[in-house]
């Protein structure tokens, strides 16, 4: 029992892993940037012992920088990345690790890396906020004269190595209209205005969660926003307006999710983001409520309003959705709500902006914009003009074809013309819903069973979130970590002479001695034999420690030398 | 509507144990690389210091060594797996 309960464990805990792959990695964001430029250095090998020169050979470090994110303009600063390797004597290039930042006159400033050295790649970025005056140095500097020096001084190792950024290297891009930095980016709050539309007549509609962010960019350009939310939502109210059985949202709606979505403007705008992850979540599966209502009717000289529903404009993990007002046939003007007609709360989601200099076309249009909360006006949309407009079932626009017969069962005169229209119109309507059946049947079925688009993937990357977040999660990042450092140890080899003796001449020691010295003499002929055996002995051990551990994975105890029974 | 119930109730197994664990956070000792105070700088300042013995014992050898192993645990787990999951399909048989 025990034996079956592990077994369960451990495939809740690696089928996924097995499904979806590890590691997972996260969305990368491109940024303004220059080539990477490389630079070597070795050192001195001393260990700086008083009379002792241990010649164990000298480590050697390679860097790499670049710029980052630069913009002419010099309202914003840049940053720098650096990549770093050294060979070994970690435990030497952590000490005292400074980055200077040189450049003409007074632009010069230092930096403290305040990091760890591995021997594997290590990478720093940094900018004005951790160099604190770095930003006032860079505006009115060039670039290209900037040289960055990587400088180690410990007691025993010193090691300096410099990168020209602008020597001979393409300079940044520049940014030619728009920065982030007069880009102004909202509170990120969660609406319940996402809707999908649903099969039937009357159509009805299921009200999701998304995030929603306004940004103001001040000129034209292309934005590429890349956001990034958790599902570490509060718990979030009720639709002030909704007086139908609405399911009330509850935390953890909004899954985890990321994306990224362009958009072109022609001058200042605002731009609308939703986002979201899945509305699977949280209870609201299958929660339908009636198209909601929206008692204003705007210019009362029009003819009014029917009701307002909530039409989902275009898929995916960013659609932009917006409040759709059905009018009766041939309407046209404006039409405006009152009161709350989303709620909104909460936060912890990311945005970030990154500019593309110079980009043009890939435009994908600016969303219609909702004012939240409270009230606003909207133009209403023709069916040419809306995107994702329902079929034709939802619009009602029955009562106005109804009142064009002109008939009335007080008037006998009308109930010949008037009487012979209605029921033309009945069987016309009656037709209508006959011929759309068997299309909604199928929408029906393959909505009970098509899962929406990227809801597997939307799961897929809640459940790694949850993965990585877990302590299994660490525990197995962390042995794959070691694993791996094992397998990368850069072991130096020494020489033939083996450990030096200083000299020590109070202890009769004048000159360096090797008692391990194996060049020549009964020792070098004792290392060609050793050397070799242990080389034999490690690959068989290593050969039949894996023949035994995957025999065991297949129920086998293999062992040499075991009596029969016991193997 | 269907399969993302199914898909819910597959994948909602898994983070419902994945939540059952309590919140840990590693010591710095299995931290990556080779720094100081990690499992990687000791195994480090180790090999740095029997370098001198290497023309006696092999030991630029021994990561290939620990990777034969390292593999084939690898290997044995996965199989493992592979058995434990192939094990819940009976492929019409009965009890």
């Amino acid at each position: 029992m025990m034996r079956r309960t592990a077994h369960a464990v451990v495939v809740a805990l690696l089928l996924p892993a097995l499904l979806f792959g590890l590691p997972w990695v996260g969305t990368a964001v491109a940024a303004t940037s220059t080539t990477w430029i490389t630079a070597h250095q070795t050192g001195d090998n001393s260990l700086g012992l008083p009379g002792v020169d241990f010649d164990i050979g000298g480590p050697s470090c390679e860097f790499q920088a670049r710029w980052m994110g630069i913009d002419t303009i010099g309202d914003v600063s840049g940053s720098i990345e650096v990549l770093g390797s050294c060979s070994y004597l970690y435990s030497v290039i952590t000490r005292d690790a400074t980055l200077h930042l040189t450049g003409p006159s007074d632009c010069e400033r230092v930096v403290d890396i305040n990091t760890t050295k591995t021997s594997d790649w290590w990478s720093i970025g940094f900018d004005s906020d951790i160099a604190g005056t770095l930003s006032p140095a860079l505006t009115g500097c060039a670039i290209d004269a900037y040289s960055l020096v990587f400088h180690q001084a410990g007691p025993d190792l010193e090691l300096t190595g410099t990168i020209g950024l602008g020597d001979g290297n393409p300079a940044p891009l520049p940014v030619t209209s728009g920065n982030c930095g007069a880009m102004t980016i909202g509170a990120v709050e969660v609406y319940y205005q996402h809707a999908s539309w649903t099969a039937g007549s009357p159509a009805t509609y299921k009200v999701k969660p998304m995030l929603h962010v306004r940004v103001t960019v001040p000129t034209a350009s292309t934005w590429t926003f890349s956001g990034a939310w958790s599902a570490a939502l509060p718990t979030a109210t009720t639709p002030t307006t909704y007086s139908d059985s609405l399911v009330n949202p509850v935390a953890g709606d909004v899954l985890a999710g990321s994306g990224t979505r362009s958009v072109t403007t022609t001058g200042a705008a605002t731009i609308d983001l939703y986002a979201r992850g899945s509305g699977g979540a949280g209870g609201l599966t299958g929660s339908v409520v009636s198209p909601a209502s929206v008692t204003s009717v705007g210019d009362p000289d029009l003819p009014p309003l029917l009701n307002g529903s909530y039409v989902k404009a275009t898929s995916g993990n960013f659609g932009s959705s917006f409040l759709r007002i059905s009018a009766t046939s041939g309407a046209t003007g404006a039409g405006s709500w009152t009161g709350n007609v989303f709620t909104s709360s909460g936060s912890g989601a990311t945005l970030s902006c990154v500019i593309h200099p110079g980009a043009t076309g890939g435009s994908d249009g600016v969303p219609q914009n909702i004012t939240p909360g409270g009230a606003g006006t909207i133009g209403v949309p023709s069916a040419d003009e809306t995107p994702g407009t329902p079929p034709a079932a939802e619009t009602p626009a029955d009562a106005a074809t109804e009142g064009d017969c002109d008939f009335s069962f007080t008037d006998p005169a009308s109930w010949a013309s008037g009487g012979i229209c209605a029921l033309v119109g009945l069987v016309q309507r009656l037709i209508a819903a006959v011929k759309g059946l068997p299309g909604q049947i199928v929408a029906g079925i393959a909505g009970l069973f098509v899962p929406s688009d990227g809801y597997l993937s939307d799961r897929a990357d809640a459940l790694n979130t949850e993965w990585q977040a877990s302590s299994p999660g660490a525990v197995m990042d962390a042995g794959a970590t070691t694993i791996s450092t094992v397998a990368a140890l850069d072991i130096p080899a020494g020489d033939c002479h083996g450990v030096a003796f200083p000299q020590i001449p109070e202890l009769g020691l004048t000159e360096t001695t090797y008692p391990l010295d194996s060049c020549t003499g009964p020792l070098h002929t004792f290392a060609a034999f050793v050397r070799p055996f242990l080389t034999l002995m490690l690959y068989l051990g290593a050969v039949l420690a894996s023949v035994r551990i995957v025999g065991a994975s297949f129920g086998l105890n293999l062992t040499i030398g075991a009596k029969g029974g016991e193997g | 509507m269907v399969a993302e119930v199914l898909i819910d109730l597959l994948l909602g197994i898994p983070a419902w144990v994945l939540s059952l664990f309590p919140p840990m956070e590693l010591p710095e000792f299995f931290a990556p690389g080779t720094g100081e105070g990690t499992i990687g700088g000791y195994l480090a300042t180790v090999s740095e210091n029997m370098g001198s013995l290497s023309n006696f014992v092999p030991l630029d050898l021994v990561p290939g060594a620990l990777a034969i192993v390292g593999t084939s645990l690898a290997a044995a787990v996965t199989i493992i797996v592979v058995r434990i999951v192939a094990s819940f399909s009976t492929l019409g048989g009965g009890m």
